[in-house]
Order: C-alpha cells, then sequence, then structure tokens
C-alpha cells in the first residue's frame, strides 16, 4: 500500500511500522486501543474477556482495511484505530442488544464507515477450504507456511529443501495448482455466472 | 491454456506474448470469460492469503499483549520491609523448588503429546478431519487448537480426537484449557481412554502446581498397565 501525504506526517511512520510488522509498535498500538475500549466500556460493563474479543477483533480489522487501502489521510492512524475499536464496540452492544445504554448512531459517520471489507463471500471460502485439501501434502504445508508469513529461507529449512529458490518455485507451483482446481470447480463456476 | 492465463495476470508474459493475449481477449468473448474468472480466482486467493497472514499476527500481538498486563499485574513496590520479607521467602523457596525442579525434570521425561498411531482416519469425503489429524501428527498443535471447531460433530465428541484436542493445549502450556476439555468429557465417552485422561490430567495438574489433584488423578492410574509404574513413582515424589 503507497503511503498517502498527509497533514499527519508521524502517521506515515506509524503505518509503515504497522506494514512492517513492527512488533514492539503493534503491542503497544494494541494496548492503546485497549485503554481506549475501557473507557469507552465505563458505563457498558462489558465482561472483560467479551471486551479482549473485541480488542482483537478491532485490531485485525484495522490491519485488514490498511492492506485494502481505506485509511482515511487527514486523521492520524491512532484516530482511525480508535474509530474501528468504537464501531466494532457498538457493533457488539448492538448484537447484544443493550441499545438503552449505547447507540450506533452516536458514532460519528466515518465511525460507522470503518468497516471490515472482506473481499469474498462465505461461498469462497467453503471452496477454497474443498479445494486446498485436494493439493498434495507438499504443497498444503508449503501454503501453510508462506500464508503465516514464513520466508522461504525459513521453509526450505523446516521442509529439507535445499535453497529457497526451490521453495519459491514449489510454492507458485502450488498455489497455481489451486488456483486451477477452484476455477474447475463446477459449483463455483455456476456460483460465479449467477453472480455476473 | 489456464496455466497461460494465470502467467498473463501475473505478468510473466513477454510483451508479444501479452499483445497477442489481448487481441484474443476483444475478439473471443469465450475466452475474456474465462480470463476473467480466473482474474477473480487470482484476487481472491491474494486476499486470503493476505488475511490468513494478518490473522496469524494479530494472535501474537494478543498472545504478548496478554503476557504484558501479567507481567505488569506482578510487579511490586520496593521497601526495605519487602526486601528483607523477600530474602527471608527466597530461602525457603530455593528449598521447595530443589524439590519442585525433580517434579518438573519428572513431567520433562515422561510427557508427549498423545499420538493416535493407526485408527480409522476417515474416508475421502472426510477431508477435514485427515487434514486435522495430519496437521496434528505433523506437531502442528496451533492449527489443531483453531480448525477443531471445523471438524464435522462426530469428530468433536470422539474420545480420541477431543484426547488430541486436549494435548495441543498442553503443548501451547495452557493447561487450564486442557484441563477444562478433559474435565469436560463425559467418562461414558472415555472409558476405553480413562487411563490416558487421567494421565494427561495429572501432568496438567502438577505444571499447575496443583499437588492435591495431581495425586488423585495418578493414583487412579496404579493398577492401570500403560501408567501403573510411572504414577507410583510421582506419587512418592510428592508425598
Amino acid at each position: 500500500m503507497a503511503l498517502v501525504p498527509n497533514q499527519h506526517k508521524n502517521s506515515n511512520d506509524d503505518i509503515s511500522k504497522l506494514l512492517n510488522r513492527d512488533r514492539k509498535y503493534c503491542v503497544q498500538l494494541y494496548e492503546e486501543i485497549w485503554h481506549f475500549l475501557i473507557g469507552l466500556n465505563k458505563n457498558a460493563k462489558v465482561d472483560q474477556s467479551e471486551l479482549m474479543d473485541v480488542l482483537a477483533s478491532s485490531f485485525e480489522y484495522l490491519l485488514k482495511n490498511l492492506g485494502s487501502g481505506d485509511f482515511n489521510a487527514k486523521s492520524t492512524l491512532k484516530t482511525y484505530a480508535f474509530s474501528i475499536a468504537k464501531n466494532q464496540f457498538y457493533k457488539f452492544f448492538e448484537s447484544k442488544k443493550q441499545r438503552k445504554h449505547l447507540s450506533y448512531s452516536k458514532m460519528d459517520e466515518h465511525e460507522q464507515k470503518s468497516d471490515i471489507r472482506v473481499g469474498y463471500s462465505d461461498f469462497e471460502e467453503e471452496i477454497y477450504r474443498l479445494e486446498f485439501t485436494n493439493l498434495s501434502k507438499k504443497c498444503r504445508w508449503i501454503l501453510r507456511y508462506v500464508n503465516r508469513g514464513y520466508t522461504h529461507t525459513t521453509i526450505a529449512n523446516k521442509m529439507g529443501y535445499n535453497n529457497r529458490h526451490v521453495v519459491k518455485n514449489l510454492a507458485l507451483r502450488c498455489k497455481n495448482k489451486l488456483k486451477m482446481l477452484i476455477k474447475n470447480n463446477s459449483d463455483y463456476q455456476n456460483y460465479m455466472k449467477n453472480d455476473n | 491454456m489456464t496455466t497461460d492465463i494465470f502467467k498473463y495476470l501475473e505478468g510473466n508474459d513477454s510483451p508479444k506474448e501479452k499483445d497477442a493475449f489481448e487481441k484474443r481477449m476483444t475478439s473471443d468473448a469465450a475466452f475474456k470469460e474465462e480470463v476473467m474468472l480466473c482474474q477473480n480466482i487470482n484476487q481472491f486467493i491474494e486476499k486470503k492469503v493476505q488475511d490468513e497472514e494478518i490473522n496469524e499476527f494479530a494472535k501474537e500481538i494478543h498472545y504478548d499483549f496478554l503476557k504484558r498486563q501479567k507481567k505488569r499485574k506482578g510487579v511490586p513496590t520496593y521497601s526495605w520491609y519487602a526486601v528483607v520479607a523477600i530474602l527471608i521467602i527466597a530461602l525457603g523457596i530455593f528449598g521447595v523448588w530443589f524439590e519442585q525442579n525433580s517434579i518438573h525434570r519428572f513431567y520433562k521425561s515422561n510427557y508427549r503429546a498423545w499420538q493416535p498411531g493407526s485408527i480409522n482416519r476417515g474416508t475421502s469425503t472426510e477431508a477435514k478431519y485427515s487434514e486435522w489429524l495430519e496437521a496434528y501428527e505433523h506437531g502442528d498443535f496451533e492449527f489443531a487448537i483453531n480448525e477443531f471447531k471445523q471438524l464435522p460433530l462426530e469428530q468433536q465428541t470422539d474420545a480420541i480426537v477431543v484426547l488430541m484436542y486436549a494435548c495441543a493445549f498442553i503443548e501451547a502450556d495452557e493447561f487450564e484449557q486442557a484441563l477444562n476439555i478433559l474435565n469436560a468429557t463425559s467418562t461414558a465417552y472415555s472409558t476405553m481412554l480413562t487411563g490416558e485422561y487421567n494421565w494427561y490430567k495429572g501432568l496438567c495438574y502438577l505444571k499447575l502446581d496443583d499437588d492435591l489433584k495431581a495425586k488423585n488423578a495418578f493414583a487412579l492410574l496404579l493398577t492401570n498397565n500403560k501408567y501403573g509404574t510411572l504414577a507410583s513413582e510421582i506419587l512418592k515424589k510428592l508425598d
């Protein structure tokens, strides 16, 4: 994701720390979101373990939205993170049907829009899982490691390959194989036809 | 042909090949449709991979955060009296530690995640269970924990699968969670694995320093063919 020029110059540093998975910064931000949620929770008195769930999902949504370029350049990263947390908190409350204490409509418009963008449907997810199990054992393990963010060198060491280039080529072949399986799945073809 | 389409979409074609492709797309509607389908698959898979990486990273940050929270709660405020008290207690703790160390050495040398060996691995239609089992046997306990709820209900209530699920939590050092699982399982299900269930419960209680409950669990194993000798050994250390 390209860093956008923005009136808050520190925000670009924060965004790149988050995108580069700077662990220290991410844990610090995580804590700040937690304190923000505790503040929101003063009147609501949501159970701590449920508040932790809201925290975890807020952080995940923040990472996903940043990845898909939904960050509003006019605010700081922290403001954006807090607006996502607020959105998630109120949504959680709605699902618990405790509207008499809080109202979704009390959020600003931009907070309401700080929502997750998934990018694929439940059906596509199901097809992915199904066809994934049709890959060879070797392919499944390579893709699992790649999906978890391991480098090709680490994967080569784990799986006993000579070098990372072997892993890179194998990963590409396995990914293409998976794409072919999905493409040839008749249910998926019908789904795409109906969708269009 | 499909491989060629994916190659084109990934930008790996030469300019000549790319031109030929684009010309064909403008004149052949069916081919264009196929390319669009492949493009959808590409985008969806890239997104899925990205999301999985994000999920894993978010979990790691969450655990780091929890560790930090626990550490913070344990920080004492120092004073001279506290320092003296700590010194006195430290001597007593050393003695206990020396004894406890032998118990933890016992745990280390006797604990292994339970392995299913040759069991019915399901038919080809039970792909999820087969994959789950494979991941567990390969030591991918994190996968086993995360994907347990995706298994068919029949497997989620199977005593063997539940035992492996509990062992996955033990591997992740989540002993309380493992105990919740082992204790929640009905004895009617676990009859054939009663020995195993009590053994792992005992080990979890040991790690949680609950000697009384550990003793109770190991005491049930004294007449067990597989675990009797080991249970007797640990009970002597706990007395």
